[in-house]
């Protein structure tokens, strides 16, 4: 047989192989282990789903509470909330953690959660966030004294959370932008004392801040210089002169409380400041850059999850092969791939880069808001109804567009190092 | 068929004609402040109960007979009867409504379109209650979403008739099965509810052309633009007003130029809209459809964009703005939504210049069931 025979079968049979591998179907978003991974969040995330419905618009703020107790008392039970800390503090992650290789599986995990209940991914990721200035001050000492007990309880079924709290009811926008945040009012102060400092002030919105165990604490050695001598404090919060003032009364994401601290004259010895005096900012800038392409994540995970129910309700109308129909959906999925995919790249990059983790997460969000806003359209008002799922994740969604800093301060974000940095490189 | 059409004996013709005097040119301004008045003495009475799921049944017997008392019972009949300026007459009412509360004017939206077809059909109704009746549609022949539902209202529904009509059935409350009143994202002044209805022996029945359902289905998606437009000017004005008191990056909010785009840009929008919709009542069809599209998506953004400025504090339910967000969201939906408005604008610009696109015939669907 001739060369040119042979090459012409070899390239049939590729050919076909190619064919066939397409008509397969979809490639495998995520390797074995992940997938593993994902079905795992998403078996937790179906069974707390009851819950969440509960804990939404009808419960009163207290039932709202215990339901969120009672689902960080599952997720620790499970292991949710000691996975993703590092191994030398009593969780199961490796040195990777804060890696690539570690960023993929939390972002997999908020999605997963998202899918369900976005509310469900910030009530467990803001455990995380709170956690995150403490790993990253790399203050391996600090990290152990103050994470190992949190995480031996945690093992042991307690909703032994973090939360992180850095807004104030003067400064939103001013402790997510260094510009604006120049001239911040800020109200919450920390005086050096025999043996560590006294807080005094109020933090508001903290995800967690009722429920936590303890909460990192950004507050001011010198209020005139504001942000330049911000300080990170981690606050055991049975210390005494902390009080949870109230609990906000919000348009979604119920299951996830938001609270009002008040700190008045707490002492936190020198052993739970985090990170030197005045780096308070630098180790909130890399916890934002690490968490807001999670937010990101989360608002994706939220709208594949109404992408299914618009595509689900289409089928059940008959509208599946109307083209005028498609041709919209397209529109929305080709939206949310995009998004998706810069998402994973800001997850990806290491360290994580401000203007890509700020983009991720405002293009998803606002990726995730017009998909469910218009998946809303499309069905009419039978998407409307408390009943349906479509309507619980549009009033979720909305708030990945708020919190994290607003997307406006997001966009700002993008100039925050002057040029953003190697654009063409990077995106 | 002939039933009559009955007006409350305390209301005399004089009554009537001083709320109908003010009928001519858009948005009457008279009619839009009596519907104020009667909202705010509702909003007053039912204070912390209109924004509730399940809704407030007590609230809607209280509009009811406050609608009654106001002389605005007859302007159902006389807004909705075509005639001459009766179109932004109902317009400056709902606006009027709506700009104290989106779920009152949604009631009163829901018997607007409940008479609709029967005073424009010339078919005389009975009225109960010295009202007429609840309105419906739905995807369902048999189960239909029931707009402004409360008990003992007959209720109205579009059934296929002959060839390619519609046939409206009016249904004696006795004739209604089981009710499950719905649980809704926003509006929630106005029940709605799924009623289980048994056609046959109607109170009342007409034919109607499918270009005629097509007209009041425009029009009726009109009137839920400008309840989601006063809602989303309202989100806009508390919006100028906390941004005009809070200190954010060393300055006021409104003194940031990327806070004024956001704002400009909403408010451009809604301006445009009301002023397509105004000519759009006075009887242009393609901009009542146009201005119906563009007004669902300028109240959108334009609340949207309020809570944004809001940050945070707009989250939150003691703040006004994320309710305005459901409002406004739930009568954009209501009238149809993004994609099916444009096609309706497609549609009646086309007729405009000669080219009539066949209708899909959704019958009268009034807030889209799907
Ligand atoms: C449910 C919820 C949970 C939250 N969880 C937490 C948490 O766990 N921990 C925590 O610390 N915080 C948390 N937050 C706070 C959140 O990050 C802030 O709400 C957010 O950063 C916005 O701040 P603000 O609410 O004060 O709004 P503001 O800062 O008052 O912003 C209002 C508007 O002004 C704009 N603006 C502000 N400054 C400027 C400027 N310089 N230039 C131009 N425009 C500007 C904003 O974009 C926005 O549109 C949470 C918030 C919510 C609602």
């Amino acid at each position: 047989m001739g060369a040119e025979g042979w090459s012409a079968r070899l390239g049939e049979r590729l050919f076909e192989r190619f064919e066939r591998a397409r008509e397969g179907g979809r490639a495998p978003r995520y390797s074995a282990a992940l997938q593993r991974l994902a079905e795992q969040v998403q078996g937790f995330a179906r069974e707390a789903e009851p819950l969440v419905v509960a804990a939404d618009e009808e419960a009163s703020l207290a039932q709202g509470v215990e339901i969120a107790r009672e689902l960080l008392r599952r997720a620790a039970r499970a292991g949710w909330l000691t996975r993703f800390l590092p191994g030398w503090v009593g969780g199961q992650a490796g040195v990777a953690a804060l890696q690539q290789r570690g960023r993929l599986p939390m972002l997999i995990f908020v999605e997963e959660l998202a899918a369900v209940s976005p509310g469900l991914a910030t009530l467990l990721g803001a455990h995380y966030l709170g956690a995150m200035p403490i790993l990253l001050s790399f203050d391996f000492a600090a990290q152990r004294r103050i994470l190992r007990p949190l995480c031996a309880a945690l093992q042991a079924g307690e909703p032994a959370i973090c939360a992180f709290a850095i807004t104030e009811p003067e400064a939103g926008s001013d402790v997510e932008d260094p510009v604006g945040g120049k001239r911040a009012r800020l109200g919450t102060t920390a005086r050096r004392v025999a043996g560590g400092y006294v807080l005094k002030g109020r933090k508001c919105f903290i995800s967690g801040g009722n429920l936590a165990r303890v909460t990192t604490v950004f507050a001011a050695l010198e209020p005139e210089k504001s942000l330049r001598s911000w300080t990170c404090f981690a606050v055991p919060m049975d210390t005494p002169g902390v009080e949870v003032v109230r609990v906000e009364d919000k348009m979604g994401q119920r299951v996830s409380p938001a609270a009002e601290l008040y700190f008045d004259e707490v002492f936190v010895p020198e052993s739970y400041r985090v990170g030197p005096e005045r780096e308070g900012w630098r180790i909130n800038r890399a916890t934002l850059d690490l968490s807001r392409p999670f937010v990101g994540g989360m608002a994706l995970g939220a709208a594949r999850t109404v992408l299914h129910e618009g595509v689900a309700w289409a089928a059940k109308n008959g509208l599946m092969h109307d083209r005028f129909f498609q041709h919209e959906i397209a529109r929305l999925l080709g939206s949310y791939a995009a998004a998706r995919a810069l998402v994973v790249r800001a997850v990806e990059v290491v360290p994580p880069m401000t203007e890509l983790s700020a983009m991720a997460k405002f293009v998803a969000t606002d990726t995730a808001m017009r998909i469910v806003s218009q998946i809303m359209d499309w069905m009419g008002v039978e998407a409307t109804l408390r009943s349906s799922r479509v309507e619980r994740l549009y009033r979720d969604i909305r708030l990945t567009q708020i919190y994290e800093g607003t997307n406006e301060i997001n966009r700002l974000a993008v100039f925050e190092h002057g040029q953003p940095r190697s654009w063409a490189d990077s995106f | 068929m002939a039933a009559i059409r009955q007006f409350p004996a305390d209301i005399s013709r004089a009554a009537q004609f001083s709320v109908l005097g003010t009928t001519k040119g858009p948005f009457g301004e008279e009619v839009r402040d009596l519907a104020g008045v009667v909202a705010s003495r509702l909003l007053s009475r039912w204070n912390g109960t209109v924004d509730k799921n399940p809704p407030n049944l007590d609230l809607v017997r209280d509009f009811d007979e406050e609608c009654t008392r106001a002389g605005l019972a007859q302007l159902f009949s006389e807004a909705s009867d075509g005639g001459e300026g009766s179109e932004s007459l109902a317009a400056s009412a709902i606006r009027g409504f709506a700009e104290a509360d989106g779920g009152i004017a949604a009631i009163f939206l829901a018997r607007l379109a409940a008479v609709l077809p029967w005073v424009q059909g010339s078919v005389e109704v009975p009225v109960v209650d010295g009202w007429s009746t609840a309105w419906s549609g739905g995807s369902r022949p048999d189960v239909v979403w029931a707009w402004g539902w409360r008990d003992g209202l007959p209720i109205t529904v579009c059934v296929p008739g002959e060839g390619s009509a519609w046939r409206l059935q009016l249904l004696p409350a006795q004739h209604l099965g089981s009710v499950e009143v719905h649980q809704r994202m926003g509006l929630r002044a106005c029940p709605s509810a799924w009623v289980r209805v048994h056609l046959g022996e109607p109170m009342a029945s007409i034919e109607v052309g499918r270009e005629t359902i097509a007209r009041w289905r425009s029009l009726v998606a009109g009137w839920w633009a400008v309840i989601a437009l006063a809602r989303g000017r309202a989100a806009l004005s508390e919006a100028v007003r906390y941004a005009s008191v809070r200190y954010q990056g060393g300055a006021l909010l409104i003194e940031h130029p990327l806070v004024q785009e956001m704002l400009g840009r909403a408010f451009e929008a809604v301006v445009a809209a009301e002023a397509l919709l105004t000519r759009g009542f006075s009887g242009d069809a393609s901009s009542l459809a146009a201005g119906t599209s563009l007004a669902t998506q300028a109240s959108e953004r334009a609340a949207h964009t309020a809570q944004q400025v809001f940050g945070g504090y707009g989250y939150m339910r003691d703040y006004p703005v994320e309710r305005c967000l459901r409002d406004v969201k739930m009568a954009a939906v209501a009238a149809g939504g993004s994609a099916r408005l444009r096609v309706a604008t497609a549609h009646a610009v086309c007729a405009a210049e000669g080219v009539h696109l066949p209708d899909k015939g959704e019958g009268v669907s009034l807030g889209s069931a799907g």
